[in-house]
């Protein structure tokens, strides 16, 4: 049954005094409770299409429609906003408060939230992400890893209905990165919220429902990410890789080995190699 | 030696609430045309060791000595330091700020009072070097897209000719592709003779690229030795916040599911390889 929860029809994007359009032609669906993975080269048009799913920036032409709100109004805008949260790529620009549970409750004071229910989500909030010990620091005192898992929960704390997470993870060490993307599968899972993941990391895209690739703007590829990283040439020539398992895979099927096609994580290879054992 | 570091110790902010202990006696030293890595969890203290190891931060105690001069030194020639060691900070492309590529790639030599030729010269070949195209250089930094900013960054430093070059996450926030790129353009630099220290969080570029790791966690050097060396202590990395190249997890968990895998293995071509010759194929057809 079709519940769709993003619906963009031909968005186009141009930054004012841009030579070309930033986001091209745009058209694409996503369900209430889908985790899509976005991919694409530098300057493909990724954080922008970001910004126009949470009303930050407004289609120069097309129409998109968020949570079933077409963004018109100022007051549109905040509808969105709220409804559509965003995880940015750089944390110092969206770290506003002088203390990290201030920050996570910023949203909330706005939206008018009793102290006693912004008390309990921000605390909820900061322990999900492994950050509750420095509910009383400073931002400024954290490493650059340490701010993004405060900007996540300052996120997570506005409970909306769809979370875009613009390459969130790409200051995070190895464990801090799993466990923002696992936190984000389970908000998925559990929760029902759809997540936007951007990454430059294919392990990560491998595990979204579906991908979009994007390039010069323009969505260039889509699908579950077996299909997609199983055309190797296309996704190389979009500045992209696939997952270090399918290399493996490659080597061993060359060297003879009888593999299916479409592995993609360790433990995919784990259990078919140990079928051959 | 190029860089040697002893005991050293960096406190932010001592005596308030807010001190940080960032750094707690960290000892260290990086060989003659090593490539190195550093790794370990955000917040255990790698920026804030290598902003050390061009005079940037002080330390008391510990002590810090490049090419054999001690930094703390009252007499020592920071100018000599910071001419040797090149360092490339963070998201270094934020601190582009001239209006022209070739004037932002210019503004280091041009402290070093060069003949202006000299200047140009180092200024082109850098540029070059990093594998921007000539025709950039008249353009302004913010045109360019992030990879090829990056690559301005870095030409800056490498105009400076240092025989220590150090790198803080240089590939963080790239595509794939531009990944693929740095990292190569980082080992023809090492490959010319120029020593080099990589911070990074991915494992799987540092078990590519480095000699030997150094793991940082909570201020403290954990472990130190080859990739191999590192990897094989995998479940206490976890437990930094760390992990192994995805190969070499692959390696340990067969080697649980009884595979006969030899310990260490973490490059694509030697666990194909392992794996292969666990499943009598090892002589068919080399990985
Ligand atoms: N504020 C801006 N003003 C003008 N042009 C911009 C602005 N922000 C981005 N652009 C341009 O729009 C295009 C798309 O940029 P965008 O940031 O959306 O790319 P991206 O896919 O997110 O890249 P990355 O992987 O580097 O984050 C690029 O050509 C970029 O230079
Ligand atoms: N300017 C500062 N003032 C106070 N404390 C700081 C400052 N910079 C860093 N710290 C603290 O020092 C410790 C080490 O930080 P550092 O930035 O060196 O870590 P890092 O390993 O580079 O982290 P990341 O992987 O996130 O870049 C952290 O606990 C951090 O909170
Ligand atoms: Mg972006
Ligand atoms: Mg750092």
């Amino acid at each position: 049954m079709s519940n769709p929860i993003i619906e963009a029809h031909n968005v186009c994007f141009q930054y004012e005094d841009a030579a070309a359009p930033a986001v091209k032609d745009v058209s694409l669906t996503v369900e209430a409770g889908e985790f899509v993975a976005i991919l694409g080269r530098n300057g493909s048009g990724k954080s922008t299409f970001a910004k126009l799913l949470n009303a930050l920036l407004l289609p120069t032409g097309g129409t998109l429609r968020v949570n079933g709100l077409e963004a018109r109004t100022e007051d549109d805008c905040y509808e969105v906003r709220r409804s559509c949260g965003m995880v940015f790529q750089n944390p110092d620009n969206q770290i506003v408060a002088t203390i990290v549970e201030e920050d996570c409750a910023f949203g909330l004071e706005n939206l008018g939230t009793p102290p006693e229910e912004i008390r309990r989500r921000v605390d909820e909030a900061l322990l999900d992400v492994g950050m509750a010990e420095q509910a009383g620091a400073s931002p400024s005192m954290l490493s650059g890893g340490q701010k993004q898992r405060v900007a996540v929960a300052g996120v997570l704390a506005m409970r909306p209905r769809i979370i875009v997470f613009d390459e969130s993870t790409a200051m995070l060490d190895p464990v801090g990165r799993r466990d923002v993307f696992e936190l984000a599968r389970r908000l998925n899972r559990e929760e029902g919220i759809t997540i936007v993941w951007i990454t430059h990391f294919m392990e990560e895209a491998a595990l979204a429902d579906r991908l979009l690739v994007m390039d010069r703007g323009r969505v260039a590829l889509a699908g579950a990410p077996r299909e997609v990283f199983a055309q190797v040439d296309r996704i190389m020539k979009l500045g992209l890789d696939v997952p270090e398992m399918m290399k493996l895979a490659a080597r061993l099927r060359r060297a003879g080995v009888k593999l299916p096609e479409g592995i993609m994580t360790v433990d995919e290879m784990a259990v078919e190699l140990c079928r051959l054992k | 030696m190029p860089i040697e570091v002893k005991n050293l110790v960096h406190v932010y902010m001592p005596g308030t609430p807010f001190e940080a202990h960032a750094l707690k006696g960290v000892s260290l030293a990086v060989r003659d045309g090593e490539f190195v890595g550093i790794i370990g969890h955000t917040g255990s203290g790698k920026s804030t060791l290598i902003s050390h190891l061009n005079g940037l931060e002080k330390s008391e105690p510990g002590a810090v000595f490049v090419n054999g001069m001690d930094l703390g030194d009252k007499g020592a020639d920071l100018i000599a330091v910071r001419r040797a060691v090149g360092l490339v900070f963070q998201y270094p492309e934020y601190q582009l700020f001239e209006e022209t590529v070739a004037k932002d790639v210019a503004f280091g030599p041009s402290n070093l009072k060069l003949p202006a030729e000299e200047i140009e010269r180092r200024v082109s070949e850098a540029i070059l070097r990093v594998g921007l195209d000539p025709s950039v250089s008249d353009k302004s930094p913010f045109e360019l897209s992030g990879g090829q900013k990056r690559r301005v960054a870095i030409a800056g430093v490498l105009a400076m000719q240092p025989s220590i070059l150090i790198l803080d996450e240089p590939a963080a926030g790239l595509d794939p592709a531009g990944r693929r790129e740095m990292l190569s353009l980082i080992r023809n630099i090492h490959d010319s003779g120029t020593t080099v220290v990589m911070v990074s969080h991915s494992m799987d570029d540092v078990g590519r690229c480095c000699d030997r790791l150094f793991v940082l966690n909570r201020g403290e050097i954990a472990f130190s030795g080859t990739p191999a060396e590192v990897f094989l202590h995998d479940e206490a990395l976890h437990g930094m916040g760390l992990d192994v190249p995805e190969c070499a997890k692959l390696a340990n968990r067969l080697r649980r599911e009884g595979f006969d895998i030899p310990e260490g293995l973490f490059r694509e071509e030697e666990v194909c390889a392992a794996i292969l010759n666990h499943l009598g194929k090892g002589g068919k057809q080399p990985c």
